[in-house]
């Protein structure tokens, strides 16, 4: 392997991690403060997608709008999710509601293929024109999109989460959700907001990367596979981890893929299985750890 | 200011409190006193929202606090500091406090941050440590810091002296003494029978979820069967 293939493949492996770390960012917060693992972020951005495709298509609503409105809708989509479904479940069975997540990924995939049919259709890209080339790198317009949303989008979570006050509330019911209600924070009003900006952040990171594939009902399921390995290595307990996971991954995997083109998906499962075996706590996960 | 009328709440299938009545006037420390599983911890969950009434009514001023979220009962004027401290362990000490204000407008937030370091110089020094680094006397004096954030009329204390230090405990009480002098009511649920029947103007005793006896802290010292119970007296 010479070196501009090895950077090609570390660079653009870096905007595909990008994705990764975009999904897996998404669950992170979810599952940090509701404790929630949600199968669906994958196919809630999904079918935002088809919503963004007929948009764009058939409405000719322009790009730019497309992208603030499907931002919305993801937001509106994990608003009701929580206070029509979780809500309800919460106080119940802890099980169910990760039940529930998986049955909304199946009811979004159903959804989909009856609505929009499951032919595969092409999504044009947010920005197209020729590849950019810095020095022996070559990287597509849409990659560098990409890659500063996930920049962005890891901006904002973190100042969502250090520097606003429901961002601390949440951070507290994800240490002790008990003690925040006693101390009167308004959890149900905090559960909502978090699965908004999760769904939101789902909605973003679909219309983003499906130009790479085409639009198929199917098409984020090995994508929410490679955010859960992110979000694995990660340490699953920080947002930051599943940023830097997302990334690593996308490298690797692009770097295996080159080599080794058979094993490109399995490899990664067995990145799973080895990471949770030798250390379960991740790069960046903390253990669990109170003094009373 | 507060009354619990005749409520009935519990778990599940098991109703813990059956028909509990008790009151605490303006200014006044009241304990509650009772044995593990008695229904204390209950009582301050049902007055807090934590846990719903299901029969009977819980007042406070003219206010019925039926129904309401523990985030709508915080805003009426009382607090409850849970047992076991609760101390959020990866926050900072002062988010922990600001966290305990959160409906509080941020300009008034302050003034409160700034009131509660004066009064735990320990918490001002710490300010910026992670709650979970405090030594256990330490974040029981940032649990009842964070209980006295919200400016609260009521406070409801769910054994502030489990699992301290005798000298700490000491340190607890005096605190405690020192509230009642700034005009906050506090409803007390302790272990420690002998400190807060010293401490409190009246006690009721619970006995598997009813009001088994009442009366003046000096009455309940006095009372036979509350020293061969609760404390520890020899015949």
């Amino acid at each position: 392997m010479s070196i501009d293939i090895f950077l090609n493949l570390t660079v653009r492996g870096l905007t595909t991690g990008a994705v990764y770390a975009l999904v897996g960012m998404g669950i992170v917060l979810i599952l940090q403060t509701t404790n929630v693992m949600n199968f669906a972020q994958g196919d809630t951005g999904m079918f935002i997608t088809y919503l963004a495709f007929f948009m764009i298509t058939t409405a000719k609503v322009p790009y730019s709008l497309v992208l603030i409105l499907a931002i919305a809708a993801g937001a509106v989509v994990g608003l009701l999710v929580e206070r029509f479904m979780m809500r309800s479940v919460r106080s119940r069975s802890h099980l169910s509601l990760i039940m529930l997540t998986l049955g909304l990924s199946l009811l979004f995939q159903g959804l989909a293929a009856f609505l929009f049919k499951t032919e595969p259709r092409l999504f044009p890209p947010l920005v197209s024109g020729d590849p950019i080339k810095l020095g022996p790198i070559i990287l597509g317009r849409q990659d560098i999109v990409v890659l500063l949303a996930a920049i962005a989008t890891f901006g904002i979570l973190y100042l969502f989460l250090y520097r606003t006050k429901q961002g601390a509330a949440a951070r507290s019911i994800s240490q002790d959700e008990y003690a925040a209600r006693v101390l009167g924070i308004p959890t149900p009003s905090i559960y909502m907001l978090v699965w908004a900006i999760g769904s939101a952040l789902a909605g973003l990171a679909a219309l983003l990367i499906v130009p790479r594939f085409s639009l198929e009902p199917s098409f984020m399921g090995l994508i929410q596979v490679k955010a859960f390995t992110a979000i694995v290595l990660g340490g699953m307990n920080s947002v930051f981890g599943a940023a830097v996971g997302g990334l690593i991954i996308g490298v690797v995997e692009n770097l295996v893929a080159y080599q080794f083109p058979a094993i490109k998906d399995s490899f990664m499962l067995i990145v799973i299985v080895i990471v949770l075996l030798v250390m379960p706590q991740g790069l960046f996960g903390k253990r669990q750890q109170r003094r009373f | 200011m507060l009354r619990v009328d005749q409520v009935v709440s519990g778990y599940g299938p098991i109703d813990v409190l059956k028909h509990v009545t008790i009151s605490l006037d303006k200014g006044e420390i009241v304990a509650v006193l009772g044995a593990n599983g008695a229904g204390k911890t209950t009582l301050l969950r049902t007055i807090t929202g934590l846990i719903r009434v299901r029969k009977g009514s819980v007042t406070f001023g003219d206010k019925v606090l039926n129904g309401l979220s523990p985030a709508e009962v915080v805003k009426c004027g009382i607090s409850h500091v849970p047992e076991g401290r609760h101390i959020f362990p990866d926050l900072t000490v002062e988010d922990n406090l600001l966290l305990a204000a959160y409906a509080m407008p941020r300009s008034q937030q302050k003034g409160r941050l700034d009131a509660m370091y004066a009064m735990f110089t320990i918490l001002a020094e710490r300010r910026k440590q992670a709650g979970g680094t405090l030594s256990g006397g330490e974040q029981q004096m940032l649990a009842l810091a964070r209980g006295l954030m919200p400016n609260p009329r009521l406070m409801l204390l769910d054994e502030p002296s489990l699992g301290l230090a005798p000298k700490t405990i000491g340190t607890v009480f005096d605190t405690l003494a020192h509230l009642r002098e700034s005009g906050v009511s506090i409803l007390l649920v302790e272990q420690n029978a002998k400190r807060s029947l010293e401490l409190a103007d009246r006690a009721y005793i619970l006995v598997t979820g009813q009001v088994a006896l009442e009366g003046t802290a000096r009455e309940l010292s006095g009372n036979e069967m509350v020293k061969q119970l609760y404390l520890g007296g020899t015949r």
